[in-house]
Order: structure tokens, then sequence, then C-alpha cells
């Protein structure tokens, strides 16, 4: 690895060296370019032919280019209109005037291994999206700015904390195992990672909570972003290789722009605040108790308090009616009241605990060029107060990209994004002791004050035991808060060097090394007396991760007949990645507060885990265009992975597409202004872990080993995917209405599946190529400019689509292999015949006609012991619709997204209704609830259940956690996802300060939230250990809505 | 300047190929983490360990329950243990073929490296193991288990006669393999201090046999009703003729017991259980509280913890057994103690108390064992109180609810055996039960709750996964034992 690391760092110390030299040249030529109308066009590109020097218009249409002499051909474009050809000749002033073109918008696309090409020649689906939809109305995260925007794009939150972790998938789940569902991330044409290394606990009473420390991906600033191309299918990126089976979000950073001479600085503030955007319908008519007769702290004159430890946190107590009871009393030492006191609720007993959270972020970029070359530099800040008090995070982005020309043939680029991110505190997540969502519904009642938790030590036991006046179960939320910390800093650097040369009019090679680095320290500290660490814990862990790809592709271009061109790619591509993680465990302190390694009771045990791995390949496309009217495109790619056994190491896959524009071909009428279908076959190969193909055995313990539970698998083949799409792009009326269309059936075979065994032969489960995984689906886009006057404009996109993965086999003998379980709850499994995500759980009995059945008790009856399908974790389809509305210097946009169906299964809902927290348990509160349903005689018939029950009974065993039945939701939602209003100061006034351009907005994300879910989110799901798992919310945190003001300058 | 230019990317492009090779690809995945070979030692420590938390768990999770130690402290579900409702599956199957894989290494490699004791404990373990096992499900896989590496995903089941014979003869083969004149070379032993010579004796070798013998007197007792078929009389008394071939536990520090570290990694398996889990879940029974209560057995302080009753101090227990709608309150009745969950003595796999109490049934049956049922009687519970800590009364023994009477029939004396036996199994696997099933003792009362149907279980029925795992082993051995559910008796029980 460290020698890898030298030589990206020498050939970077070469390339500098280059940089500095400056390159003469000859003859300069100077010129306006015009439409035919008269009017200026700005950023016009004016090509040297035959190389890649080049300059574009400025604001007034004016361009300067030097030139070698006097054959130099001088090739014009701009989109929208027809390119010019151009001989220099003796002349030393050009101006050019450009027809429009109506008939084709040659959109250009960047596709696989950073290849630019026409949207017009793609033979798949592309979308690219521009840098206005990531930073207009900013997240945490940047990649849920991308929710609702593509088709077929879907992002899996998992109301994990302030980082805001989701899941990436496109086109649904195509591999049994979800990790590999993900889409490639790809910035600047080099692989970065999604990695998300976890705590190593799961979501559901582990011995400790996951911890959400976000990615690679969601480090990246959206500020530095210029626009992202969504490459879906494996159409798209087989020439990406095996890991964009999952298709690719293929990330272009901004470089600096020539068309302004001088140095152009942008300034860009970015204030939001953040709360709750949805809360459960929580009842606040009963307080605390098993029974609704009495109250009491403790015991008092009353009675005993009738929901201490185990009963704790259940609100089946009386009802707030005024009335007197003996309550918590801050101020005595033992909490006891000496008076009775009004019974009232506190409504805040949930929401107190919450804050209004708070982002800045704060930009600024230089940009600067000559014709030569040129260069952006950019900073940006930016801090987060999350809505937990103590939680949140910072962050420092620094980028620099560099192009220089420097000769008439030879192109160099560097890019290097340095990021720095830390923390003092992220919350704990999951349902587990520690965290502030699992008190939130058993650690508390409508009776109690928030405040009442403060202080959090016992008085002169600071630092050594908690205060717990109510149930001593969960941990106390301030200690949470305050002294069980989850620190990290991470430092992270993705870059890339790049030279391009242009061998001859044909010819022209690139080379290009990338690497994605990152250092990260990050500790969890746990005081005395928490519930989970009577004496303390204090952990640490280095994680550092490292991958570098490098490539070198040789394009060649002609034309063979005057019709024909060809264009033809070879390449070759060096990956190699390496993880390091190390961890520091004291689980018992000797000292209380004092948080390190050193401080351990028992020796501190070392936990190290080093993985390496390296794929090379080698890869190749030709692209025929017949007359710019039919493409085809041929790739082909070998790889060879570390991580298969040596003899299958090696694996093929080719591609073809092809784009046929039936305006060109045929004769269409006037209003359609471009039609073009597209069809492509394509496969891709996808490798597995490393160090799966020989026996080992498992470190546990520290220093022991065992046997590990899955078996190895010396003969392990690739993955293979795949897949084929049909597309149609047609817009209508002068590009006024476009729509697109791709329907898509991908097929994933010999998946690398861990199948389970019968223990007795040793293992519990074993590797093996098996499986095959369908998936089908619809997406539609639909823009339009319905309104299209000088002064008002008004732009529409709507977006639909539908996928559907089918579980068509699993390993032989196999008819479902579970894919996540929540304690046996619920389980997310692959059956045979059915869908990826199907949910399974028990149910009520029921009787022939469908009724419930009760037992005799009045109680339903013990639930079905036969587990059946409940719902789905995904959505049976997705939809949202964006509109723009321009005014004159004024802008409004609102995006809408939504899902219709998709199920999810709360832990929270269960909870809260169990415990009488919410208002689906008030009916029945005074004089019981017969349930709704049967009992079945001892003659075999089934008569109505009359046997009245105490309403804390009754909820209690029908929302009983193994209930898949009641517990698992329709998690269709509607979400106004970003409105944003924006005004542009008058430029009269702005050019006085010497600001050149401003643009002043305010923004909203998620502000509403229109769902029937019960619980907070139906975007949620939850984190085990670094996996994000969809279908099944385990106490989410809330989710957010933010509002803030944009300013931007740029002078 | 072109050529300098064109000489760079040459360079480049060289650079590129060079780290295009994959020749190196077979160490890349070499894993850097883990080994692929290893000494018996580094497997040992971990597998005692993990297998003792099974068996730990076990105990208060199904037999304390089935055995009205304890019951749960709220039941609205109508099923439960305590119900003689048993889950298929339920037990260690799972855990301990998976700690029986890290035992098979132990074995195997130890063979290699010809170091007879790690071979003999492993061969212990796997009697033991496999004796709880088979006693749980009946037929086992057994002969052809821990074959995956083989190939073999689907092993078949053996008979219990088969398993039993072997692991008798596997018992006798270890008692020879210990050498007492050697230390354990790679260490890993966390049971005994088998890594000093005293003298030139290794005393924790001795205890190993000891365990061996100690175990298999427990076995052959099991299967008294099997004379005919194993000739148990003979190979009883060959134990108890030679007490220098076949040592048993002779003190309190013979007992195979893991002593829990208390120090990370090696927690008691109860280190971390929430006080909600560990106090309020379940209650001990007012069957197993009030003759302690009556006796005033000092044992009780170090298992339970009192509560308050009308302003007095009292060890309180529940029903088993009872009807639905009976819901205990919270923090009214006897609990476990915050004591146990680190107590190092927790992880009990048999001990000189039940040697004891095995000797004292001997000795009634007309075995010769040196002593008289009284005496091994009374050994049995001083072996106990010692074993856990207690103090017992000079005054304890002699008093009416403890006094052996040797003047009642035989059949009452084995009574009053098997009730302290039973106390001296508190935490001990699922002994209680298997002995149960063999004696009839202790008599347990039948709760209300019970459904008139429902047996007291003989077995467990087969995990339900082997329906699709291993549907020729599952089906094969269904029939062979007479049906898989829980009333089915197994062979040695018929």
């Amino acid at each position: 690895m460290q020698k890898n690391l030298l030589k990206v760092l020498q050939t970077f110390l070469i390339v500098l060296a280059i940089l500095m030299q400056s390159i003469a040249q000859n003859n300069t030529v100077i010129g306006n370019v015009s439409s035919v109308a008269g009017e200026i066009i700005p950023g016009v590109s004016i090509q040297i032919k035959g190389t890649n020097l080049g300059t574009v218009t400025d604001a007034k249409g004016f361009y300067k280019i030097s030139v070698d002499g006097e054959k130099t051909i001088l090739v014009v474009s701009s989109t929208g209109f027809t390119s010019q050809t151009i001989i220099v000749g003796n002349r030393s002033k050009i101006d050019v005037v450009l027809e429009e073109d109506t008939k084709t918008l040659d959109e250009v696309i960047v596709t696989a291994l950073g290849i630019k090409r026409e949207e017009k020649s793609l033979g798949f689906a592309a979308q690219t999206i521009n840098a206005h939809a990531v930073v207009d109305a900013k997240s945490n995260n940047w990649v849920n700015t991308l929710s609702g925007k593509v088709a077929g794009l879907n992002i899996q939150g998992v109301g994990g904390g302030p980082m805001g972790s989701s899941r990436i998938t496109l086109r649904g789940e195509s591999s049994l195992n979800l990790e590999n569902n993900q889409a490639l991330i790809v910035v600047d044409g080099v692989p970065i990672s999604s990695k998300i290394t976890g705590t190593g606990y799961t979501s559901h009473l582990s011995a400790d909570s996951p911890v959400d420390y976000g990615s690679t991906v969601s480090d990246l600033n959206p500020d530095d972003i210029e626009n992202v191309t969504v490459l879906k299918g494996p159409g798209a990126t087989a020439l990406y290789g095996s890991r964009a089976a999952g298709g690719a979000l293929v990330i272009t950073t901004k470089t600096g722009a020539r068309k302004d001479r001088g140095i152009g600085v942008t300034f860009n503030s970015n204030i939001s605040v953040e709360q709750v955007n949805r809360y459960p319908d929580y009842q606040f008519e009963y307080g605390e108790g098993r029974t609704n007769t009495y109250y009491s702290y403790l015991n008092s004159a009353d009675g005993l308090n009738t929901s201490t430890t185990a009963g704790a946190g259940r609100a089946w107590g009386p009802k707030f009616n005024g009335q007197n009871y003996f309550q918590y009393n801050p101020n005595s030492p033992d909490g006891k009241a000496t008076e009775r006191t009004p019974w009232v609720p506190y409504n805040n007993y949930i929401s107190g605990f919450f804050q209004t959270g708070r982002t800045v972020s704060n930009s600024i970029s230089l940009e600067g060029g000559t014709d030569k070359g040129s260069a952006r530099f950019s900073f940006t800040h930016m801090k987060n107060e999350w809505i937990i008090p103590n939680t949140g995070f910072e962050r420092i982005n620094a980028a620099l990209s560099v192009n220089q020309q420097l000769s008439s043939r030879l192109k160099i680029i560097g890019k290097a994004n340095y990021t720095n991110k830390q923390s003092d505190n992220l919350p704990a997540a999951g349902y587990n002791n520690q965290s502030l969502m699992y008190f939130l519904m058993i650690g508390t009642a409508p009776n109690i004050n928030p405040a009442w938790f403060n202080p959090y030590w016992q008085s002169g036991l600071e630092g050594v035991q908690q205060r717990s006046p109510f149930n001593p179960g969960p941990d106390n939320p301030y200690l949470g808060m305050n002294e069980m910390l989850n620190k990290m800093n991470k430092h992270g650097l993705i870059g890339n060097i790049s030279a391009n040369y242009q061998i001859s009019d044909k010819f022209d090679i690139m080379i290009r090394s990338g690497l994605d680095m990152s250092f990260e320290y990050r500790s969890q500290q746990r005081p005395f007396s928490m519930t989970k660490y009577p004496r303390g814990m204090f952990r640490e862990q280095n994680v550092f991760s490292y991958e570098s790809n490098t490539d070198f592709l040789l394009n060649y271009k002609d034309k063979i007949k005057d019709k024909i061109t060809v264009k033809a790619s070879v390449g070759g591509n060096a990956m190699s990645q390496t993880y390091d993680f190390a961890g520091l465990y004291a689980d018992q302190l000797a000292q209380p507060g004092i948080y390190q390694i050193s401080n351990s009771l028992d020796q501190a045990v070392a936990d190290p885990l080093k993985t390496r791995k390296a794929i090379n390949s080698v890869y190749a496309t030709t692209q025929f265009a017949f007359d710019e009217m039919i493409f085809l495109d041929f790739t082909g790619r070998n790889d060879w992975s570390s991580t298969l056994p040596f003899v299958n190491n090696s694996f093929f896959y080719p591609s073809v597409s092809s784009s046929f524009l039936l305006n060109e071909l045929f004769k269409v009428p006037e209003s359609i202004s471009f039609a073009k279908v597209r069809a492509s076959w394509a496969q891709v190969g996808n490798d597995t872990r490393p160090y799966q193909t020989v026996r080992y055995y498992d470190r546990i313990y520290s220093n022991s080993f065992t046997n590990p539970s899955t078996l190895f698998n010396a003969n392990l083949k690739p993955e293979i995917t795949s897949s084929y799409e049909f597309g149609l792009d047609l817009r209508l009326f002068k590009n006024r209405i476009g729509l697109d269309v791709a329907f898509y059936n991908n097929d994933s075979r010999n998946q690398i599946l861990a199948i389970p065994l019968d223990p007795t032969s040793g293992f519990s489960n074993a590797l093996i190529n098996a499986g095959l995984i369908n998936s089908k689906g619809v997406e539609v886009k639909l823009t339009g400019k319905i309104v299209n006057n000088s002064d008002f404009k008004w732009n529409s996109t709507a977006i639909w689509s539908q996928n559907r993965s089918y579980v068509r086999e699993l390993a032989e003998g196999i008819t479902n292999q579970t894919i996540y379980s929540h304690s046996g709850n619920v389980t997310i499994e692959a059956r045979v015949g059915g869908l990826m995500g199907d949910m399974y759980g028990r149910g009520f009995q029921r009787s022939p006609d469908g009724q419930i059945i009760y037992s005799s008790t009045g109680l339903p009856a013990q639930l079905d012991p036969t587990v059946k399908k409940w719902g789905n974790a995904f959505a049976d389809w997705k939809a949202s619709w964006s509109n723009e509305f321009t005014y004159q210097g004024l802008k409004l946009s609102v995006l809408l997204d939504g899902q219709m169906g998709g199920s999810m299964y709360s832990q929270t809902n269960h909870k809260n209704n169990t415990l009488g927290k919410t208002q689906v348990t008030l009916p029945g509160r005074e004089g019981g609830i017969i349930g709704d349903g049967v009992v079945l005689q001892p003659d075999g018939a089934y008569k109505p259940n009359t046997v009245k029950v105490a309403a804390s009974a009754y909820y209690d065993n029908y929302y009983q956690i193994s209930n898949a039945e009641v517990n698992i939701f329709d998690a269709s939602f509607l979400k106004i996802r970003e409105v944003r209003f924006e005004f542009s100061l008058p430029q009269s006034l702005l050019s006085r300060i010497g600001v050149r351009q401003t643009s002043v907005a305010v923004f909203g994300r998620d502000l509403f939230n229109f769902t029937k879910f019960p619980g907070f989110d139906p975007e949620g799901g939850n984190l085990n250990n670094g996996t994000l798992t969809p279908g099944v919310e385990l106490a989410q945190f809330p989710s957010v809505r933010s509002m803030g003001v944009n300013l931007t300058f740029k002078f | 300047m072109k050529n300098k230019f064109t000489y760079i990317i040459a360079i480049l492009v060289m650079w590129s190929l060079i780290t295009s090779c994959t020749k190196n690809f077979e160490d890349i995945n070499i894993d850097p983490n883990r080994p692929e070979k290893v000494n018996p030692g580094v497997i040992l420590g971990q597998m005692q360990y993990r297998i003792i938390n099974n068996s730990v768990t076990a105990a208060r999770g199904f037999t304390h329950e089935l055995m009205q130690v304890d019951a749960p402290r709220a039941s609205t579900s109508g099923l439960g243990l305590h119900r003689y409702f048993v889950n298929p599956g339920a037990g260690v199957w799972n855990s301990f073929y998976q700690n029986l894989t890290d035992a098979e290494d132990i074995y195997t490699i130890a063979d290699r490296l010809k170091e007879n004791n790690y071979k003999a404990i492993a061969l212990v373990y796997k009697c033991w193991a496999y004796s709880i096992l088979t006693d749980l499900y009946g037929d086992v896989p057994y002969s052809q288990a821990i074959k995956a590496t083989e190939g073999n995903f689907k092993p078949s089941f053996d008979k219990q006669k088969d398993i039993y014979t072997q692991i008798l003869k596997d018992l006798e083969t270890a008692n020879g393999l210990f050498d007492d004149t050697k230390i354990l070379p790679y260490g890993g032993d966390l049971v005994y201090n088998t890594s000093v010579l005293t003298g030139d004796k290794n005393v924790g070798i001795q205890r190993w046999k000891k365990f061996t013998n100690s175990l298999r007197l427990r076995l052959l007792l099991r299967l008294s009703k099997k004379e005919g078929e194993l000739k148990i009389k003979d190979q009883i008394t060959a134990i108890l003729a030679d007490v220098v071939k076949y040592p048993t536990f002779a003190t309190n520090a013979d007992d195979a017991i893991f002593r829990y570290p208390g120090t990370f990694p090696y927690f008691n398996p109860y280190y971390n259980a929430r006080t909600l889990d560990w106090r309020e879940g379940t209650y001990f029974t007012e069957f197993f509280l009030n003759p302690m209560n009556t006796s005033a057995d000092p044992r009780r302080a170090i298992w339970a913890i009192p509560v308050m009753v009308a302003g007095v101090s009292t060890f309180r227990g529940i029903q088993s057994g009872y009807p639905t709608t009976l819901e205990y309150v919270v923090g009214q009745n006897s609990s476990y103690t915050d004591a146990l969950k680190t107590l190092p003595q927790l992880g009990v796999m048999m001990t000189l108390a039940e040697v004891e109490f095995i000797k004292a049934e001997l000795s009634l049956k007309g075995y010769i064992t040196g002593k008289t049922p009284k005496a091994h009687y009374e050994a049995g519970i001083t072996a106990s109180m010692i074993q856990w800590g207690a103090v017992m009364p000079a005054t304890f023994l002699t008093q009416k609810s403890i006094a052996y009477d040797a003047t009642v029939d035989a059949e009452k004396q084995f009574e009053q055996i098997m009730l302290q036996k039973y106390y001296a199994y508190f935490f001990v696997d699922y002994q209680a039960w298997f002995e149960k099933r063999r004696t009839g003792y202790p008599v347990l009362p039948r709760g209300t709750g019970i459904p008139t149907e429902n047996k007291f279980p003989s077995r467990v029925p087969y995990p339900t996964y082997l329906q699709s795992l291993n549907p020729e082993g599952l089906a094969s051995a269904t029939v062979s034992i007479g049906g898989d559910n829980s009333d089915t008796k197994v062979w040695w029980e018929k």
C-alpha cells in the first residue's frame, strides 16, 4: 500500500513540475460570436481541431485564442447551435455567426470511465443532475438531496443521527446481499468507497449501540459538485466493471471556468434551522401506572407505585382530571412528596428532549484561468448542531482543481478534495439502553417533567452513580447526551491526476491515477453506573482506508466512409484497496471519568482487522455512428479479482447498446422535434469479499481462535448480472414537452450466498454460488415548459418509477433465505417465487371467516405459529413532481416526492402502543374493552368474544412485539421535499459594489410529511454495524424539517 | 519538447502496466487477520468458556423453569416450559455443535502433535457435550457430525445406544491417555491449572482424570435400566473398586467448574444483564424456596434476594404453572441475587457434591462405595455448601427436614437423596431434569394453568430447521425414536 502511495506522490510531483513550465505560443486570433438574431452568445467553445486546446467566449461573446499557424482549424460549437469549422488563414479577427439547431439537443453526458458522450448517441438511460440540485436546499448528507430527482433512484435513510447516512440503490435489489446493491460512487472518474465502518453492534438490544459515523460519500462537499450523472443499469456501467452492477453515480466536481477573464470569487452562505417534522400520535390524557385507580410516586399514604421497575414507563394510569396525588418532588432528596399535588400532563414530556438544530455552512471559491489552463480553489466550513442537545458535527472541505495545456497536444488535470470531519458526540441509535429514543418509549410518561431528570448524577456521587428517579432500566437521558460520548475525527483525501496526450488527429491517450484515502479516529466513552457498563467503558478505533485506481485509455476516432464515424477505446485499470482497522477496548475502567485506554481495569484488548483487495482489468469499447442517426456501441471488460480462487478469478463480460434517431431516419410530423429509441444488452460480473476461499480460524476474545460459523469455498465463481433495456426519448413542440421512458430487465445469477447448514455438520453457513434474482422495471420522466414567456416561465418535471425484484431461484433444496431478522419478530426473506424485501412474521389466529380468534380470557389467542407475509420493504412505485416558476428575477421551486406502497415494521409503534403512550390506546380505558373477534368453543363452533378486559392488558397483548400483522404498516408517503424562493438583487445596485451576480434564497427541506405511518418517518430503516437495513424501524430518530437562507455572491 | 512528453507518457504507461500484474493476487488474498493453522492451546480456552456459557444459560433459561426452580413473572401467552410446552430445538443444539467443531479440531491437531493430554481433554468435552445432546433429543448426529469440511452437509443420526456405547469407551480411553507427568505445552486450559508441575506431578491433569471417571459414573448411573444391554453394574463396580486407576472427585478443589475470572473477555455470562431482566423476569418458586426456608439453608441468601413482607425480610416464591390471568407484581418476590452475575463459580460442569450423591445412591443400592448412604448424603450437602461459598451451621445436617433418615424404606431414602441432589444441581445444565426423568424425583407439584393434556416432557423435539436443512436425517431419526415430540421417552428411559 505504501508503495502505491509513494508512486502516486511521485507522479503528482512530476506533474507539478511540468505545471510550472510556461509554454510559448505564436499568433493570436480574437473575435465575437453571435446568433443569427444578433444576440451575443457566451460560453461558446472554440477548439483547435486535432488538439484539445481551446477556449470559450466570455459574457460579451468575445474570445481570444492562440493559434499555431494559418492552417489551424477552429471548431466553434455551443449547445443548441450547429457547429462550424473555420480555417484561420491569415486572419487575426474572426467573428462567427451560429445558426440555431432545433433538431438535436446534444447534451453531453459523462459516461463510464469519464468518457463524454452526446446524449443522443447513448443506448441506455442516463440522467444528469446539475449543481443546483444538491445545493439549493441542503441536507447534512448531500446524497439525500437527490431524492425525487432521478427516476429509479432510491435513497433509503435509517434515521440514525446527524450524518444522515442512506442507502443508494438504482433499479431495485438485484443481489441477496443488501450491501452489494448499493450504487457505485465515482468522483471525477475514480471510484470512492461507500463502506460504512460501524461500531459492530446491531440495532436491537445488543451490548452497545450502533452509531452513524457517515461515509466518504456523505463527506463530499455539495458546493464543489458540478453535476451528477446517474448511470442506472449494467448497460451504462459495464465498463466500470464488477462494482457497478448496481448502477453508478458519476460525480464531476467543479473546475475553474475559463469564460471569465481574471479571478472569479464566489461566496456562499447557508444558514438553516432544523426541527422535528412529525411526531407519533402521543396521548396526553392518562399518566403513568399499571392501573388507573390511583398514582403514587414510590410508596405513599395512597399505596404502592403501580409502575416500578419492570412495569415503568407505562401510561395506563389515571386520567388527568386535576385531582391530587403524591407525585415526584424534585426538591426532596428521595423524590417523595409530603403533599399531594395536581395530576397534570407535561405536553413536552417527549418534545422537551429535542432542541432546534442549526446548520451553518460558508463557502468561498476562487477560480480563474487563461486559454491554456485554469484553476479553482474552494474552502467550505460547515457546522451542525443537531436536534438532540450536545450532538452534531463540523466539517471542513478544501478542494483544488487545476488543468493546464502543456502543449498543443498534452493536457494535464489535477484534482484534490480534502475533508476534515469531526464530532464531539454523535448519538447512539437503535433500541437499546443508551439511546434517547429507547428512553422516550420506556423511561418516561406524560406526567413526568423532562427537567426532573436533571441533574443526572446522584448528589455526592457525581461521576460514579447516575440518578434514575423513575424507570431504572434505561439510562438517564441527560447522562447519555452529556457523558456517553461517541467522538470522531476524520481526515479524507480524494484526488486524481490525469494526463491527456493527442497523439495524432485520430489517436489520443489518457492516463489517470486516483485515490480515495481516509484516516479516522473514533472513540466511545461510557460513564460509571450505566446499566450496561457498571464500571464504564472506553473504546477507540483508528480506521485507515485507501483505494487507488490507475487507468489508461487509448482512444481512436475516424471516419470509415463519409457517413460512418468510428470511435474505439482500449484501456486498463488497476485497483487496489486497503482497509486497516485498529480497535482498542477498555470495557471496564479503573477510575471513573478518565477516558483513556491506560485507565482500563483489565488488560486492554486489541481488535485489529486488515483487508486487501485488488482487481485488474482490461476493457475495450467501440462506437459506430451511422450518419449521426444510428449509433452502435460494443464494450467488453475482463476483470481479474484477488478475492476469487486463482483458477476462477478471471471473468469477461460484454455489452451492446444502440440508439436510433427516428426523427432523422424517417419523416416525422413537424410537432416531433426529436425522437430516439434505444436498446441495450449487457453483463456485469461481480466478485466477493476477500479471504473467503481458504479455511481460516477466527480470532475470538483477543488471543484465542475458533472455527468460523461460515464454511469457506475454494471453488467460488463470480456473480453475473445480465440485463437488457429499451427506452424512448421523445421531444415535442420545439422541445417544449419531453418524455423519456425506460424498461429494463436484470437477471443476477450465481450469487455468492451463505446458505444455512444443519449446524451438526460443524458450520452454520456455507458459501456457494446459487440463486437468480430477476428485476424488472419502468422509469418515466416527463418534462414540460408549460409557460415560456420572456418574463414568466413555468417548468415542470414529473418522474415515476416502478421496480419488482423477483426471487426466481435460491440454492438447490432451499426455498427461503433470511436477509434480515429482528430477533425473529419480523424477518425480511427471499423466498422462491416472492419478491426481494418480502416481510414475514406472525399474526392473529383467524376463524374460517377471517375473524380474530380470542381465548376464553378475552385476549387474542396465541399468535398463529405459521409465519405469513405482511408486506414488502420496498415501494410499489415512487413518483415526484418538481415545478419551477420564474418571473423576472424571482424564482420559486417546489419539489413533491412520494412513494406508494412499501411497508415498515415499527418498533416505536409497538412499544408505544403496548405501554399506552399513543392515542390508539385510548378507547376502553374506562371500563375495559371487548375485543372484536370470536372464541373457539369446545364443539368446534366460533362464538363472538364477550369477555371484557382492561385496556392495558388488551393493547399489551394486541400490539405484542412478535405480532408482525399489527406492527407492519404501509409506508406510503407524500413529502413536500423542497421549497425554494430565490431572488436576485438588481444589477445596477450590485455593480456599484463590485458584485457581479447574486442570489438570495429562502428554502425549506422535508417541510411536511403526509403519511399514515405511525412512527416518525416512513423513510426509515435501521443500522446494524455498517449495514443500513430497510423495512424495519428500531427506535428511529425523528426526521427533521430544515428551513434556511442561502446567499450567493459572485465577484 | 515533444520527445520529452512522449517519454513521460511512456513512463506512465509502463507504470500502469506494471501495477496491472496479477501474479501477486494469491498473496493479496491471504488473510492477515486470521491463521490457517492453530495449536490446541489457542482453541481450548475459548471453547471451554463458550460451551460453559451455553450450559449455564440453558440451566437458567430452561431447566430452572421446567424444574420449578423459578417461574416467569407473567406468562399471559398460555405457553411456557412451566406449563410443559417445549419449543422444538430449544436447547443447546446449535451452540454445542459449534463448540464441538472446535473440540474436534483440538483432538485432531493434538493427535498430529502427539499431545495426549489435549486429546484426552477434547474427548472429555466431546463425551460431556454429546451426553447432554443425546439426553435432550434422543438420537442425534454423532459419528457423521462435524464433517462439513469433508463435504457432508447432512449428517445421519446415530442411535442413542450407539452414542452412549462410544462415549463410555471414549471416557475409558481418555482416562488412559492423561499423563500427569507433563504440563500442557500450549496452555489454554481455563478449568484446571495444568501449566505447572507440583513436585513432578500435574495436579490439574489428575483433576481432569477425576472428572473423566466422575462423568463416567454419572452416565453409567443414567443407563441403569440398560443393565442387560451394556453391563452397567460391572463397569460401575470396576470404577469403585480401583480408585488409583479410576480416581473420582475427592475434594471441592477437584470440581469441574469453569471459574469466571471476571476480567475481559471472560466475564460471567450474566455480567451485563440488566436488572430489569435479571431480577424481574422470573422469581423463585415456592416449591424451591419453602424447603430452604424450613431448613434456613445458607445457600438461600447466596441465590435469592429477600423481599419485605409486612416489614419482615422474607424469601418468598411464586407458583409455577399458574393460569394466564395471573401476573405477579414487580418487586414482591425473591429473584436471583446480583452477586450471581459476577460469581466466578457459576460455570459448573460437574462437582464433588454430585459424585457424593451418586455414591449415596450406589451405596443405597448395595454397591461398595466405602461409606454409608448417610455419609455420602451429608458429604454431598457439605460439598455443595462449600462450592457456593455458604457457611453451614453445625446443626444444619441434624435438623429434622435435612437429617438423613436411614430408618425409612429405601425408596424414601432415595427420594431424600434426590431432593438434595436437585439443590446441588443449581445452574448445572439440564442434569436436574435428566435425573428427574430417570428417577421421578423430586416430585413436582402440578400447577392449575398446565393444560390437562400436557405431560411432563421427556425430551426436546428436534429443531424445525432440520425439515429443510437435513430432511432425510430428521425423518429416519423420528422413526427410530418413535415420534418427534416431547412425550417420547429416550432409549435409556424406556
